[in-house]
């Protein structure tokens, strides 16, 4: 084993702040930073319950920094213009604050549910850290956007 | 009781599923002494292993299988649980280090004995250190430690050191006993060191790095190498010896990377004079900057 490809990678997989990117990760989509945060939110190919969001997120900062994917204000637009306040699928209730240490990335992807079609969906990521005043990331849909009814 | 044989039967490859293996290698095996070339990849179906069906259906018996999720949707996935990114969060901050110390002790041959054997005889020899003072071995060795991180800035670890003695205390070898062709010739050589060590320290952390202070106690084994020429027989002879351990030390470190220090470290016995350690090394950090900025 060559130790000094080891402590290369050691060295060079922490996060560079304002970077969007990391040697694990891909930060697809619209990109924004909240406090410590470099988020990036792409809409992705909607699944039958309705669009799916991917954050890639990394802490710009040292210390830990707690997001809550689960409180992130989202809200669909259909196609009459009718703001539709969305939550995400969670249906085993695993979403919950979780700590992501200094000079890390991560990354999940949420679904949600609705009952008609959605044409664009807008991300209030100040509310990821809660911190901050509102920052609205607006997606439009999908070429493969395909919906279907709540479960 | 005809019922409790039927059941017996239909029970017995459950719960001894080879037992059909048996019978089946002893046609296989009645080449005697030609079996190892019997043995030589041939798919001959009786040297292949017969399993009853039972046993797949005995659920002691784990299916491996790869969990792989069809998609990265929390809801969806089944493999991956919300959150392993921040996995590393969820356990003590741990450290794995590596290095090389360089360490002073004082020899543990005076008084020792030991015995050469050369052919059929056996000779006994002791070793005695230089009279005027005390003599020290120096030896440079590996380190490895582990250690986790305490509440309070308090962290324990534990550590072994397993190298070779450099420069061993000289010491003169009396022979004891003496053979056919008189007494062997002994020559000092060097030996190796392995030193396990437990560690109890606090550490404060600046910007840049951190400083920790600690206490260290332990065992030290020693093996000592002489050379042994005998009437043109040559051998290497050692003497074990073991000694308690008990440091004071302090070490500083640097941040390299998030998870990456570098460090030098120095202590001295608190047991034992002239004694000494000071070494340099890398640790790896669980937690970005060991959790403390």
């Amino acid at each position: 084993m060559n130790y000094s490809l080891v402590l290369a990678v050691l060295a060079g997989c922490a996060y560079k702040p304002g970077s969007f990117a990391h040697p694990q990760s891909e930060f697809p989509g619209q990109r924004a930073t909240v406090g410590c945060l470099d988020i990036a939110v792409e809409r992705r190919t909607d699944l039958p319950i309705g669009p799916v969001l991917g954050y890639q997120f990394a802490n710009r900062c040292d210390h830990p920094m707690t997001i809550d994917l689960g409180a992130v204000a989202v809200v669909g637009r259909n196609a009459q213009g009718t703001d539709v306040g969305l939550r995400p699928y969670d249906p085993l209730a695993e979403l919950h604050p979780v700590a992501l240490d200094g000079r890390n990335v991560g990354g999940e992807s949420l679904a949600y549910p609705t009952d008609r079609a959605i044409t664009q969906i807008c991300v209030d990521v100040a509310t990821l850290v809660h911190q901050g005043a509102p920052q609205w990331l607006c997606l439009a849909s999908t070429t493969g956007t395909v919906v279907g009814s709540v479960p | 009781m005809k019922r409790l044989l039927i059941a017996a039967a239909a029970l017995a490859p459950v719960v001894h599923p080879y037992v059909a293996e048996a019978s089946s290698c002893q046609g296989g095996g009645s080449g005697g002494g030609s079996s190892g070339g019997s043995s030589s990849g041939s798919s001959n179906a009786s040297n292949d292993r017969y399993y009853h069906p039972g046993l797949y259906q005995n659920p002691r018996v784990p299916q491996q299988t790869a969990c792989e999720d069809a998609s990265d949707v929390i809801g969806y996935r089944r493999c991956t649980k919300f959150g392993a990114w921040a996995k590393n969060l969820k356990i003590p901050h741990i450290v794995i280090e590596g290095g090389v110390v360089v360490r002073q002790f004082g020899s543990l041959l005076d008084s020792q004995a030991g015995s050469v054997i050369h052919g059929n005889e056996s000779f006994a020899y002791r070793v005695l250190a230089q009279p005027q003072r005390r003599t020290l071995d120096t030896a440079v060795l590996s380190t490895l430690r582990a250690g986790v991180g305490l509440p309070h800035g308090f962290y324990t670890a534990v550590e072994v050191d397993l190298g070779g003695l450099a420069q061993p205390g000289r010491a003169s070898t009396e022979m004891m006993t003496s053979g056919s062709f008189g007494s062997p010739d002994l020559q000092q050589q060097r030996g190796f060191v392995v030193d396990s060590v437990g560690t109890i320290g606090v550490h404060g952390a600046t910007h840049a790095g951190g400083l920790g202070v600690e206490l260290s106690g332990g065992l030290r084994a020693v093996s000592y190498s002489f050379h042994s020429s005998y009437h043109d027989c040559e051998r290497t002879t050692s003497i074990r010896a073991f000694a308690p351990i008990a440091e004071a030390r302090v070490r500083g470190e640097l941040w390299l990377s998030p998870w990456l220090t570098a460090g030098v470290t120095a202590g001295t016995s608190v047991i034992e004079q002239h004694s000494w350690m000071g070494g340099v090394y890398l640790g790896v950090h669980t937690r970005s900057f060991g959790g403390d900025r």
